[in-house]
């Protein structure tokens, strides 16, 4: 079996966090070229955690670890992507997402956070 | 003096960019921080001891960062920065490793100093390959740990020998240093303690300043300094020890930082008329303001970029802050009032968290949605078209 590196997630709002129920979380891979491939999709618990996603990393010698995109949404909030959060074997990687209320009368209907990791300065 | 004991800070505020640049300052628990930076600096693959050597790095450093009010005493109201350069990376929302976590809860209270020593290692690292540096080498660290070395002949090797390790150091909420009023001819106390600490140590190097006895008494010796230390790093020479005086003599001396606690709960508020009322500015009183710093309160518990604000009724420089950080946020004119625009834009916001997370109730057990504000309107709505009582002063 090949090496893979789980990914969770945990959904809440404001500091005080407020888990959210029923969320949705995408987890894709961008593809060579513009395509992106659905590798999990999940919804939240009553604690606002998902249930963890296996994903696969590359094979021992190559790059250390995988890139994988990450979208949290809920209807009333603003959604969050996070592109580029890594998954190294056998190590859980937990995202969480702080979603933010939406405003009343949004001025934009795509109201996305994006989180961009970049990788380690090694 | 008036903190001696270095403290692990309850939450730590990040510029997260270089220090002059414009970039938001979001402030999170140290653990968080903590661990969001190991996350962000090393591979989680590594061996135990060389991340806890490197999470160890990384504590020590952004506490000697808070310690000695690095950016405070330049005029900066942020403790450290994400600048990798002269900082630690720190990626605002990535997601952490499981391991890292585990690890950084452990040892989040411990840090490293000399031996004698009191105040945090500024324990300086580099990934040792493409970078190399007097610090620990991040690649250096991992080959050692898979050398068999421990965690703390690690950083020995790298840091030296005369390294100690302090373990549950006490967690303490974060204030600035500065008295908040100035300190004068006639005052006692630890804070003129300090002073004349201070002023004795930098008079090793400016031998003008004359040496004064640390005796807690702010008296016309300690005045007579005070001018003379003015004169030499161009302050106004008046003898007092004000906010530009106390951090001039930090940022020479290594002080000792608090900043104002993070805090904004105490909700107490009576439903009103919430249209905008007419330009809400510095120096206000009254209910206007008062639910000007409750929607702003509770904004600052959703939005990690707004300081927190006291309801106190009063329009005061924290008030003013929080505006104008509001309003660069949503990209309005900074002007520190609540006009118009300002006002709509936070009402609008505050409204839309009122909806989503307050009435639908979803989120809330229903005794905390029965102290919310809309459950108390219905009894004290005002007439339409009826004019508030209190309007702003």
């Amino acid at each position: 079996m090949d090496a893979h590196g789980i990914v969770a997630a945990q959904v809440f709002t404001s500091e005080a966090r407020i888990p959210i129920e029923n969320a949705v979380v995408l987890i894709t891979k961008k593809l060579p070229g513009s395509g992106r491939q659905l590798l999990a999709f999940r919804l939240t618990d009553a604690e606002g955690f998902t249930s963890p996603a296996a994903v696969e990393t590359p094979p021992d010698g190559e790059a250390p670890f995988v890139t994988v995109d990450l979208l949290a949404e809920k209807p009333g909030y603003d959604r969050i992507l996070v592109e580029d959060a890594q998954v190294f074997p056998g190590v859980e990687t937990l995202q969480e997402f702080m979603l933010v209320p939406t405003p009343e009368l949004p001025d934009a209907y795509d109201r996305t956070e994006v989180i961009r990791v970049s990788a380690q300065p090694l | 003096m008036p903190v001696v004991t270095p403290y692990i800070p309850e939450r730590i505020t990040v510029h997260l960019g270089a220090p002059s640049s414009w970039a938001a300052n979001v402030t999170v628990p140290f653990a968080d921080y903590v661990k969001n930076v190991l996350s962000s600096e090393v591979y989680p693959t590594w061996e135990p001891a060389a991340l806890e050597a490197n999470a160890l790095a990384v504590i020590s450093f952004a506490l000697n960062r808070v310690y000695t009010e690095y950016y405070r005493s330049r005029g900066y109201s942020f403790q450290i920065t994400s600048s990798t350069a002269i900082d630690q990376k720190y990626i605002q929302g990535r997601g952490i490793f499981e391991n890292i976590s585990e690890l950084v809860d452990r040892v989040f209270s411990n840090y490293l100093r000399r031996a004698g020593f009191v105040e945090p290692l500024a324990a300086k690292f580099c990934n040792g390959r493409s970078v190399t540096c007097e610090g620990l080498s991040q690649w250096g660290s991992q080959e050692l740990a898979q050398a068999g070395y421990g965690m703390f002949s690690i950083l020995q090797s790298y840091y030296g020998y005369d390294l100690e390790l302090v373990t549950n150091a006490p967690v303490a909420p974060v204030r600035e240093s500065y008295p908040g009023a100035p300190v004068r001819r006639g005052d006692t106390g630890e804070n003129v303690v300090f002073i004349q600490t201070a002023l004795n140590r930098v008079s090793q190097d400016y031998p003008a300043i004359p040496k004064v006895a640390a005796d807690g008494v702010f008296g016309a010796l300690t005045e007579a300094a005070v001018r003379d230390f003015q004169k030499i790093f161009s302050l106004t020479v008046d003898g007092i020890v004000g906010r530009a005086t106390w951090y001039q003599l930090v940022r020479l001396y290594v002080g000792i930082l608090r900043l104002s606690e993070l805090q904004s709960r105490g909700q107490t508020f009576t439903a009103s008329s919430w249209a905008y009322p007419d330009a809400v500015r510095e120096g206000d009183t009254g209910e206007k303001v008062r639910q000007l710093q409750y929607m702003l309160a509770v904004l600052a518990e959703f939005l990690p970029e707004l300081p927190s604000v006291q309801v106190t009724g009063r329009f005061g420089a924290e008030t003013k802050a929080a505006v104008a950080a509001y309003q660069q946020l949503v990209s309005l004119p900074v002007t520190g009032e609540a006009d118009g625009a300002a006002w709509d834009a936070i009402y609008a916001q505050f409204e839309g968290i009122e909806q989503t997370v307050f009435r639908d109730g979803e989120l809330f057990p229903d005794d905390a949605a029965a102290a919310s504000r809309l459950t108390q309107l219905p009894a004290e709505a005002p007439a339409p078209g009826s004019k508030d009582e209190e309007e702003t002063a």
